[in-house]
């Protein structure tokens, strides 16, 4: 089993600009899913999503510097060899409306590549690094990628920063597709009818054990596996046996050298829409067979925030890993039938053992995380 | 390990070739709107028409590339992934897509051209045309043409996790009217390494070697189109096998 230790973790959602708010705010049941008011959401049957209200363009012009600046708030001193790699799927999407609108020029901003230079510059790292876009695996992908680098001894050190944005772009898209819910999205709940968009951001910084240890840093948690994987059957629907999804984990599973029992709860994507949601409880119920293991989502809480749901659930996953706690599926109240006894409306102890942790996107990809416990405080 | 160049696919703005066609490789200024008008993939894949310019160009390199690899058919589907690196992706589809939301109103969104706005789109539609079920991402990075994206493919096959990647870089250039100079040189490069097939022939070895040092036949690359520049890129035996399409007639793949 490879070793990559997670050193940080820290997110920002609409339950608040830190780990232990958003934590706080999904034990308490809360939702940031409210009416929308950075647009006009007069031309859509939908006005709610999880925005954060008080971002502040500045200087960047664009709102995706400020929520990235709150995620990399508390970042130890980082290495100069550390790489970058950023997880966004449209970066600074508020300044391209700009441009279509023309109240902006300039085109170098627009460019995620832009985005990733400048924090590297800002981080004074030695490297560029890049982004990684996966639909909303993103986040979970560049991760995995992140392990990767780790265990083959290609880099020590891997800062994962994960953003996206609520904007007119991506909210009339998902409008369009007809997947928004009406009322804050309600997760492996057999009355969903959709997904709820959410904004958010999370910092991970990942290292070797070796490399860990001469930094005087300690893992929050251990990632033990990953995967990725294809469905290679629509570009917006998931497959709906769950082929793709079971082949990520079972590559996670494979390169943790773990059988299906060593996972004790699972963070799943639970976007609310009616197909993603019954595909994931397909594909834990091939992998797991009966057992019922805890299952929750938390996009009821911070809804669906595209490429950096997979960072922002990872650091709730490894709160969870230490404080042995499931939080609650907000939203949630009447299981899909394959889901009862694993979803819940209440936080649940969670079993000794390790936390699976998944997303699935656009495109048909899938990518899955396996975490284990650390020893920091 | 041992990782060969099995098969090289690539579509500029006005050419399309595979491995045996390297010598034709040149980037012209231009849109790829030219170069794709007359594809038609064999077998036929009834959403081609539907794409958008960009994500067609991307898919028809990598399906070039997985026939120059003799991967191109299949009954079972395949652990292969595709990773692609890009700086502009699909920035003018997000583009047009806004521009159609400002002229029409946002309730007049269409669904088909909102799943274009992202660069990984084409990777879903080349998995579901090729097969393939192994990891699939876009690289984001400002020299699209580093050897990022192949490191990364490289790297997938030597822990294991697929048998098989296919490597590359798109790029359409900055939409007009923001910018029409040097950047707009569209091209899409795409590559399948790894284990050799039986009864091909591969273009030579792939190796990473010391501080992420590529080397192709043993000589150190420093970008994609290194590969398709190198000399001698392909000796008479190596190619007596292959076939290709014409590379400046854009027809049936």
């Amino acid at each position: 089993m490879p070793r990559v230790w997670v050193t940080h973790a820290s997110a920002v959602t609409a339950l608040g600009d830190t780990l232990d708010a958003t934590w706080k705010g999904l034990l308490e049941g809360k939702t940031g899913i409210r009416r929308l008011r950075r647009f006009s959401t007069a031309p859509y049957p939908v006005g709610i999503a999880a925005c954060i209200q008080d971002l502040d363009p500045g200087d960047s012009r664009s709102l995706i510097y400020d929520l990235i600046d709150r995620a990399m708030q508390n970042l130890p001193p980082l290495p100069k060899d550390t790489l970058l790699i950023t997880a966004t799927t449209k970066g600074p999407i508020d300044l391209m409306e700009r441009v279509c609108r023309k109240t902006e020029t300039g085109i170098e901003t627009l460019l995620i590549p832009h985005l990733v230079a400048s924090l590297s510059r800002k981080l004074k790292l030695q490297k560029s690094g890049f982004n990684i876009s996966a639909a909303c695996a993103s986040s979970t992908v560049a991760i995995s990628q992140a392990c990767s680098q780790i265990a083959l001894g290609k880099a020590e050190a891997v800062l994962v920063l994960c953003a996206d944005l609520v904007s007119e772009f991506t909210f009339s898209g998902f409008s369009a597709l007809q997947i928004l819910s009406e009322r804050p999205c309600a997760p492996f709940d057999r009355n969903r009818n959709g997904l709820s968009l959410g904004e958010g951001a999370a910092a991970i910084l990942l290292m070797s054990p070796t490399r860990a240890k001469a930094e005087g840093l300690f893992p929050l948690a251990t990632v033990c596996g990953w995967g990725v994987a294809s469905d290679a059957v629509h570009i917006t629907s998931p497959a709906k046996d769950g082929k793709g999804l079971i082949q990520a984990i079972k590559q996670a599973l494979n390169i943790a050298g773990f059988s299906p029992d060593a996972i004790s709860a699972v963070n799943a994507h639970g976007t609310g829409t009616v197909q993603n949601d019954r595909m994931e409880l397909v594909a834990f119920h091939t992998v797991f067979g009966d057992r019922r293991l805890p299952i929750h989502s938390i996009k009821g809480a911070v809804g669906h925030t595209l490429g950096a749901a997979g960072g922002i659930e990872i650091a709730v996953s490894i709160r969870a890993l230490q404080e042995k706690v499931i939080p609650p599926t907000t939203g949630f109240a009447d299981p899909e039938p394959l889901g009862k006894g694993c979803i819940f409306s209440e936080p649940v102890m969670m079993p000794p053992g390790y936390v699976l942790t998944t997303n699935s996107g656009f495109g048909g990809v899938n990518a899955a995380i396996i975490l284990g416990k650390g020893n920091a405080s | 390990m041992r990782i060969s160049l099995l098969g090289i696919g690539w579509a500029t703005a006005s050419t399309l070739g595979t491995g045996k066609d390297a010598g034709a490789f040149s980037l012209a200024p231009g849109h790829f709107t030219e170069a794709v008008t007359n594809i038609r993939l064999d077998p036929p894949y009834p959403r081609f028409g539907r794409m958008d310019d960009v994500s067609k160009a991307a898919l028809a390199a990598v399906v070039l590339a997985m026939k120059d690899a003799g991967l191109e058919k299949w009954d079972c589907k395949r652990a292969i992934g595709i990773i692609a690196a890009t700086r502009t992706g699909c920035l003018k589809t997000d583009m047009d897509y806004f521009q159609d939301i400002l002229s029409h109103g946002g309730g007049s969104a269409s669904p088909h051209h909102f799943a274009y706005t992202l660069p990984s789109t084409f990777i879903g539609d080349a998995s579901i045309y090729l097969g393939i079920t192994g990891p699939g991402f876009v690289v984001q990075e400002k020299n699209t043409l580093s050897l990022t994206g192949l490191g990364l493919a490289l790297d997938t096959i030597c822990r294991g996790e697929a048998a098989h990647m296919v490597a590359g870089a798109y790029d359409a250039g900055i939409p007009e009217p923001l910018g029409f100079g040097e950047d707009s040189k569209p091209y899409a490069v795409f590559l399948v390494i790894g284990k050799a097939v039986p009864g091909r022939m591969g273009y030579g070895e792939i190796e990473t070697a010391h501080r992420g040092t590529v080397r192709f036949r043993g000589k150190p690359i420093y970008n994609l189109l290194d590969i398709l520049r190198a000399d001698p890129f392909l000796s008479k035996k190596d190619s007596s096998n292959r076939k290709g399409i014409d590379p400046c007639r854009p027809g049936s793949l």
